[in-house]
């Protein structure tokens, strides 16, 4: 909500500075975004001057001479390029000395003819961003009438962010009524004159919404022509409020609002069909709205109509058939209480989001309505010569302005804020809220006033109390918690994980959980859930996998000069399985490029299956021993280079190469290898291990070098000797590994080294040679394998 | 002195000369031979003592054994001192650069926000709380209603929510969903820590659609405004490693809490900066999970990551956390 300052120190009645102001408001709760000076510097020495004759300029077509009457007693000369400068007319006129943005404005010779000062638009007075012409000020205003003053050009714009539960304060009278309270300062609103009706007619209306519009004032005006004009003061006041002018009608009922709160309506009377009525929409039923939008209405709509269509949609906007235009001769002006919830989420339904909408959902004083009509038909009467009908005053016997009483404990204050405030002040401070307190023993009740109809329960006073008294005088206490703090159980391992993963060189990132469907369903089997509503196409699912975020940050980078990347992320994924979402913690990572970083010595070897999957096994230590390795179909992965991690029938991880069928189809650099935890890798708890006794004998070792189909996998080797060699055998080591067109088409070397070791006693050469050769018997009997020389 | 004396002192004579101009070890081990080994002079010198008169014996003998000790000092002194020469010279020879970088893997860093997000749990769990987390795909119920935000309520205008294909569920748009998950599983007395991403539909220079958010619930009986001011404080102080911040508790509302308020903090140039809300939790928040409002006060407090980080490490612009530029991550060593 945007306020000027001079038009709220009026109604203040004390001119608080713009600094005193924004930090009065700011520490009752009411936010101050920011404080603009609509002119800075002020301009000075600018008053109201009545144009008395005009002349060609000698010289120049454009030009033309104005003599002006200033009220100074004296008539001045000036030259002036404005096309709506006419005699008669009474403008803004800066006298030889004055100061405009900052620039003194001297007499000159225009053309041979001598220009004393210079006639103002409304943009030289800091009024408009661009205008054309002359400001043109009422003729009434006495000549010699300082326009500073006139139009507040010293004036400031203060911008409110107010709080939703604080509808009592978008007015002029809300926020001066808690300035006040806070400031504790006589409030006294002005009462509006009524004005009297010059003839008998009045609307009829009918309410038929039950609680949704409880109160309808009604009122007719006729009279109106195209000539009449909003002032200029109130144009500026309602454009400093961030409102622009329609007409007379539409800016007063603006202005109305502004000041009490309360939107009014106005519809040309010319237009209605006998009586009105407030009720539901009927199915089916249409409404063109005055912002040229057709909407098809729903039956939880409220809306005022004739006897024969809609006309507005109620507390929201009005409709086109039946908005005043410049042709308007009789207004009805409408000026009714609705309900919050009658208006809350029907404006949004619609996209719709108009003064009037936002104030009744946060709620307009239900007792406002009288003095809100009075008021739009006094600043109308000052507007023109108009004619007034009889009020009408419509009420269901649900309206109920009267506030219950609240019970407020002292006690309960005092224990909710810690301090001491005594019963004293406790009662001053409601009062200073317009409150009427009743005191009891050790309580009181407590009738909040009609606009605030946010307060109804006792710890809404509470509140009130501490805002009034002052947050910061409430000290801080340190206090300790009686209880001991504990992170949260598998925290611990996944600090650890992303700890080992950062010595390991990997980066952790925080990508959106929303990606692109098209890159999920290339990364990951599972489905994702959808959003309604997202940000754009490229962001519409939930990540099943946190590979996308990581391959795109990848793809970042890489198009960023990095040739070395290496990323994790640790996050939850999601999917929908058994028409249920599931939420799941991961974690995964990626790597390109070389191993290490760039050296300046050592051998660097690019990224291989093998480095990666020792990273992956180091962070599944714990089960390392009992992992199994089975190649993946997993469509992320390359065939061949990739396997799923298997531990006791759940699938932990899945690590490998990137499918190459990818790193064409996203443009992204060969290469790239993967790993991530599972699901069930979350869920894994270590067994606590048992210390096992250091072995007092010395190993054996013997190696051996056999020659096997490269089919052979290394675990049926490893699994083959262990059979063999039975418990004696502690540890194989695999030491070499190669393939040579020597050793035969489709063979392959392998070295093994076994040790072999007894707790109890050194085992002898002999006995470890027995167990090598039936070792190398059963290689030779499930493999073929040959012993190499 | 006798010829033998005088034999000897130039025998001693010419060793020490020889020694001095030996070098390397091995012909100091010949040269040694030479002098005092079984067939050396010195040892000549020793065999002729038989041959000498009983009055000469003790005094050639004693002559002998001298040199012998002087020759066997100087041969070790200058062994020792040829031992050196060596080693300063394979020392020489296996001079490296140490100026050249370390060898072996990089380490990299936690992302800023795990650093802050880690600091302050790590805060509070010190300060007696415990860690709670819940889903972020969440209901109606949670998100909203049980925080006294029903439908319609303008409260929801502020909290510009994703819904997801499924089932009216939603992507909770604060972290105070879990704080009523977690009051609905225990009883009281509660001293919660919460922290993790929310999501909320804008996008622009200062806002993310997906941010991260913590904050704290107590749930006791003798809880206070001032006890929850106390905290933060301290907090606050802490984190920002001030013990003179400048914190200021300014009146606000949410409808979870009452009585509310915004906690702003003094920058450098004097400006107030909004950090945190807070307030004691409300009534109806209470109800909303069965606890007696009467017996049990509780309250609340929560505050942005982003904005926390921003503050501490300098940044002003929100999307450098979500570009994941490797030469932004990198920076965050501590």
């Amino acid at each position: 909500m945007r306020v000027s300052l001079a038009w709220l120190q009026e109604w203040v009645g004390v001119p608080l500075a713009a600094a005193e102001m924004e930090q009065c408001l700011t520490m009752a709760g009411l936010e101050v975004d920011s404080c603009q000076p609509i002119n800075q510097p002020v301009p000075s020495n600018v008053v109201a001057a009545h144009i008395t004759a005009l002349q060609p300029h000698p010289h120049s077509k454009r030009l033309t001479i104005c003599s002006l009457d200033d009220g100074s007693g004296q008539l001045h000369q000036l030259v002036c390029a404005a096309s709506n400068a006419r005699v008669g007319l009474c403008a803004a006129y800066a006298r030889v000395g004055a100061s405009l943005k900052g620039r003194a404005i001297a007499a000159k010779t225009i053309g041979d003819v001598v220009s004393e000062g210079m006639l103002c638009s409304a943009e030289e007075l800091g009024l408009a961003e661009r205008s054309a012409g002359l400001l043109s000020l009422p003729t009434s205003l006495a000549a010699g009438t300082d326009v500073v003053d006139y139009l507040a050009l010293d004036d400031t714009v203060m911008e409110l962010e107010l709080t939703p539960n604080r509808g009592d304060c978008l007015s002029l009278v809300g926020l001066s009524r808690e300035i006040c309270a806070l400031r504790q300062l006589n409030f006294s609103p002005p009462a509006p004159a009524t004005i009297k009706p010059h003839y008998q007619q009045k609307p009829v209306v009918q309410l038929q919404a039950d609680t949704a519009c409880t109160r309808y004032l009604a009122r007719l005006v006729r009279g109106f022509t195209p000539a009449i004009k909003t002032p200029v003061w109130m144009q500026e006041r309602l454009r400093r409020s961030g409102i622009a002018s329609v007409n007379a009608m539409v800016d007063v009922m603006n202005y109305v609002m502004l000041e009490w709160g309360q939107p009014l309506h106005a519809f040309d009377y010319a237009t209605v069909h006998g009586d009105l009525h407030v009720r539901y929409a009927a199915d089916g039923e249409s409404l063109r709205l005055l912002n040229g939008a057709c909407i098809q209405l729903q039956p939880d709509d409220l809306l005022i109509a004739d006897e024969q269509r809609a006309l507005a949609l109620a507390g929201i906007m009005g409709g086109a058939d039946s908005a005043v235009t410049a042709n308007t001769q009789e207004l009805l002006i409408e000026c009714a209480y609705f309900t919050p919830t009658a208006v809350a989420g029907h404006a949004r339904r619609y996209g719709l989001q108009t003064e009037a909408s936002y104030r009744f959902e946060r709620g307009v004083d239900p007792e406002i309505q009288s003095t809100a009509m009075a008021r739009a038909c006094e600043l109308l009467s000052t507007v023109a010569q108009l004619e007034f009908g009889e009020l009408l005053e419509c009420t269901t016997p649900h309206h109920r302005p009267q506030r219950p009483s609240i019970k407020l404990r002292y006690e309960a204050v005092n224990r909710c804020l810690g301090i001491d405030i005594d019963e004293t002040e406790v009662l001053a401070l409601l009062r200073r809220l317009q409150c009427q307190v009743q005191p009891l023993a050790g309580a009181c009740w407590c009738v909040p006033p009609s606009c605030r109809f946010d307060l109804t329960q006792e710890v809404d006073l509470i509140e009130e109390i501490a805002r009034l008294h002052g947050y910061d005088k409430i000290p801080g206490e340190q206090a300790g918690v009686p209880q001991r703090g504990r992170l949260q159980g598998g925290a611990e391992r996944i600090r650890q994980s992303v700890d080992y993963l950062n010595h390991q060189d990997y980066s952790q990132i925080i990508t959106y959980s929303f990606v692109d469907p098209q890159w999920n369903a290339a990364l990951s089997e599972d489905n994702p859930p959808r959003l309604k509503n997202p940000i754009s196409p490229t962001t519409a699912v939930m990540r099943s996998s946190l590979l996308p975020g990581l391959l795109q940050a990848l793809l970042y980078n890489f198009n960023h000069y990095q040739t070395r990347i290496r990323l994790f992320e640790s996050g939850s994924v999601f999917s929908v399985g058994d028409d249920q979402v599931q939420e799941q913690p991961g974690l995964a990572a990626v790597a390109y490029g070389s191993f290490y970083p760039q050296q300046w010595q050592q051998h660097n070897p690019e990224n291989d299956f093998f480095l990666i999957k020792n990273e992956l096994e180091q962070l599944l230590q714990p089960w390392q021993n009992d992992l199994q390795w089975r190649a993946t179909n997993h469509c992320a992965y390359q065939r061949g280079q990739s396997a799923d991690v298997y531990y006791g029938g759940q699938c932990l991880a899945r690590v490998g190469r990137l499918n190459p069928v990818l790193e064409d189809e996203y443009k992204l650099p060969v290469g790239i290898y993967l790993f991530e935890l599972l699901p069930p890798a979350f869920v894994l708890q270590a067994t606590p291990f048992v210390f096992k006794p250091l072995a007092a004998y010395p190993p054996v070792r013997r190696d051996l070098a056999i020659i096997v189909d490269k089919a052979v996998s290394a675990e049926r080797l490893v699994a083959c000797v262990g059979a063999a060699a039975g418990e004696h055998l502690a540890q194989t080591v695999i030491f070499d590994v190669f393939l040579s067109a020597t050793l035969g088409e489709n063979k392959k070397s392998v070295a093994l080294g076994l040790i072999f070791q007894d707790s109890c006693r050194t085992l002898a050469h002999r006995e470890v040679d027995q167990l090598l050769s039936k070792v190398v018997a059963s290689l030779g009997k499930e493999f073929n394998a040959q012993l190499r020389s | 002195m006798s010829t033998q004396e005088e034999d000897i002192a130039v025998l001693v004579k010419q060793a020490l000369a020889d020694s001095a101009t030996v070098g390397d070890q091995r012909s100091l081990a010949a040269l040694r031979a030479h002098y005092l080994g079984q067939h050396g002079s010195l040892s000549q010198q020793s065999r002729q003592l038989r041959q000498l008169p009983a009055t000469q014996r003790p005094i050639i003998g004693r002559a002998v054994h001298q040199a012998r000790q002087e020759l066997e000092r100087a041969f070790a002194e200058r062994e020792q001192a040829l031992r050196q020469i060596a080693l300063d010279r394979r020392l020489a020879q296996e001079q490296i650069d140490l100026s050249l970088p370390g060898q072996g893997q990089g380490r990299a860093n936690l992302h800023p926000l795990t650093l802050v997000m880690r600091w302050i749990e790590d805060y509070f769990v010190r300060s007696g709380f415990t860690v709670a987390s819940g889903p972020q795909v969440e209901d109606d119920f949670h998100n909203f209603s049980a925080l006294n935000i029903p439908a319609n309520h303008p409260a929801r205008a502020m909290h510009d929510t994703f819904y997801l294909q499924h089932d009216q569920l939603l992507l909770r748009t604060h972290t105070t969903s879990v704080q009523i998950r977690t009051l609905e599983k225990n009883e009281p007395p509660l001293y919660v820590y919460t922290s993790g991403p929310v999501y909320r539909c804008d996008s622009d220079m200062t806002h993310s659609p997906m941010f991260h958010q913590a904050e704290v619930i107590a749930v006791d009986k003798t809880l206070a405004i001032t006890k929850l001011k106390g905290l933060i404080e301290d907090f606050l102080r802490q984190f920002f490693a001030d013990t003179d911040l400048s914190i200021r508790f300014r009146p606000s509302y949410f409808p979870f809490t009452e009585p509310s308020a915004e906690v702003d903090i003094r920058d450098r140039n004097g400006r107030w900066l909004e950090v945190a809300g807070c307030g004691m939790v409300h009534p109806r928040v209470l109800a909303a999970v069965h606890y007696d409002a009467e017996l049990w006060r509780a309250y609340a407090f929560g505050f942005g990551i982003e904005r926390l980080a921003m503050l501490r490490y300098g940044l002003d612009d929100l999307r450098l956390f979500y570009n994941n530029d490797l030469r932004f991550l990198r920076q965050f060593v501590e």
